[in-house]
């Protein structure tokens, strides 16, 4: 595999970007949501194993797999940001594969709009936390 | 005169000024002149301190050539003019991550000896691994690890980040081999730990649940040894990309990326160098997250140009912050069971 050495020479060589490498995890994301028994796996959080309480990204994996056989609501149930990042995540992975087939040009967001964005990624997450705890204790 | 080569260190004869090759290393060099000609006729001065081959070599301008660790060549014959020295063209090579020669001493402050572009360290250079084709792979992969992990200050201030191809490759290769020898350590001990864990949960009575820990021991089996040992790679370049990616959206919480995502890409790779560690029994997993830590912060801090206060807010605040969101829902957990407990209290014992 050709890694990037940056966007910008990525993207005069034709060569895997950034982007590329995160849309292809997205995609590996949701094959192994799919195909393979993850849940199977008896693995416990380690804070929830310790504290009684569960961590900020418990029910990620449940929801990921939930959403992979379309069970949309209980992915909602396991965790709604879970739920949520694997959808985007997967849209970007197949946005981005159509980006490419077509050639487009990536779309960068200008520094305020990605301030803003991690922003509401942050707050998200620790929403998603505060309602993981109060409704999993 | 002689000079010196700033990459390999070693000193040869030349006659001529300007971009060459070192002939020890075979480097590109930039030799700039001390004096560059005199416009409208005005005589050319000769270089004072030029030092010809064979001639008595005088005490100075060669250790001023080497007291430029950092600095972009070795220009023997232009110290001591005081004259500005020209920017080295693009190209003409960077300050190299070697020690200094031995014997050799920084020039005193304020002593005028060394030109005051002499202190000038800012020069990007390629990592040692991404010089690995012409330096040797195993020589290159151990001397960028001692400088990512012992020095990183120095090492992320000054390197290239335009090649994250290479910083990937090291940090995949270091935390493959990490998790290898992590594997074959858990492997070979699984059936003692398993051991462990039953008797501690059997002195804890019943307080600790042991269970999900021996089932997952249990299910250590030789297949999955050899899938996970497949897929680390895999895993590891996830992993790195990942971190990268939660750094960076911490960093442009606070303005903190000029470099953009290059930097924290190359900074999360070579910093991932350190899980080589987890190849220790029992502490290297510990020590290695610690140790990542520190040095994420510091290549964050150099590599991003942003400062350690707001390098240490984009590796530690994840941590922080998940603590302080699990106490505080908590407590309104808590809270919240114990008002409906004691909304029950009064009628359950009639008061």
């Amino acid at each position: 595999m050709a890694l990037a050495e940056g966007p910008c020479a990525s993207a005069r060589k034709g060569r895997l970007g950034h982007a590329e490498v995160f849309a292809a995890i997205a995609a590996l994301s949701f094959l192994v949501a799919r195909f393979l028994p993850v849940l199977a796996f008896p693995y416990e959080c380690p804070l929830r194993a310790l504290a009684g309480i569960p961590c900020a990204t418990c029910g990620m994996t449940h929801a990921f797999v939930h959403l992979a056989y379309a069970e949309v609501g209980r992915a909602l149930q396991a965790s709604p940001l879970g739920a949520a990042l694997a959808a985007g995540a997967w849209l970007f992975a197949g946005y981005d594969a159509l980006r490419l087939a077509l050639r487009l040009p990536l779309p960068r967001p200008g520094p305020r709009l990605g301030r803003v964005l991690a922003l509401v990624g942050i707050l998200a997450l620790l929403t998603n936390w505060a309602f993981l705890v109060v409704t999993h204790r | 005169m002689l000079a010196r080569c700033y990459r390999c260190q070693n000193t040869f004869g030349t006659e001529v000024f300007g971009v060459q090759k070192c002939p020890s290393c075979g480097a590109e060099i930039y030799l700039p002149e001390p004096n560059p000609p005199a416009a409208q006729g005005e005589p050319t001065p000769a270089p004072q301190e030029a030092v010809p081959q064979g001639a008595p070599q005088p005490p100075q301008p060669e250790p001023q050539a080497a007291a430029q660790p950092e600095g972009a060549a070795a220009p023997a014959a232009a110290a001591g003019t005081g004259a500005p020295l020209p920017i080295p063209p693009p190209g003409a090579g960077g300050p190299g991550w070697g020690p200094p020669p031995p014997g050799w001493t920084p020039p005193r402050p304020g002593s005028g000896e060394a030109p005051s572009v002499a202190v000038e360290p800012e020069a990007e250079q390629s990592s040692p691994f991404a010089e690995r084709a012409r330096r040797g792979f195993f020589p290159s992969l151990a001397q960028t690890w001692r400088l990512a992990a012992v020095e990183p200050a120095r090492f992320f201030r000054q390197v290239r980040v335009d090649e994250t191809g290479s910083a990937l490759l090291f940090g995949v290769i270091c935390m493959t081999l990490g998790n290898w020898a992590s594997l074959v350590f858990s492997y070979a001990t699984a059936s003692a730990t398993r051991g462990v864990w039953a008797q501690f949960a059997q002195r804890m009575g019943g307080r600790f649940e042991a269970l999900p820990i021996l089932q997952a021991m249990q299910g250590f089996t030789l297949s999955s040894f050899i899938v996970q040992a497949v897929v680390s790679p895999l895993l590891a370049l996830a992993g790195i990309y990942v971190m990268a990616g939660i750094f960076h959206v911490f960093l442009l919480m606070v303005r903190a990326a000029p470099r953009r995502f290059d930097a924290t890409l190359t900074v999360a790779a070579y910093a991932s160098g350190i899980f080589l560690l987890r190849a220790l029994p029992l502490c290297g997993g510990l020590l290695g997250t610690v140790w990542f830590a520190v040095v994420a912060i510091l290549g964050l801090a150099h590599a991003q140009r942003c400062g350690t206060g707001k390098a240490v807010f984009a590796v530690l605040m994840p941590l922080v912050a998940a603590c302080l969101v699990a106490c505080a829902a908590g407590m309104i957990a808590a809270v919240v069971v114990g008002a409906g407990a004691g909304n029950g209290t009064p009628s359950s014992t009639g008061l």
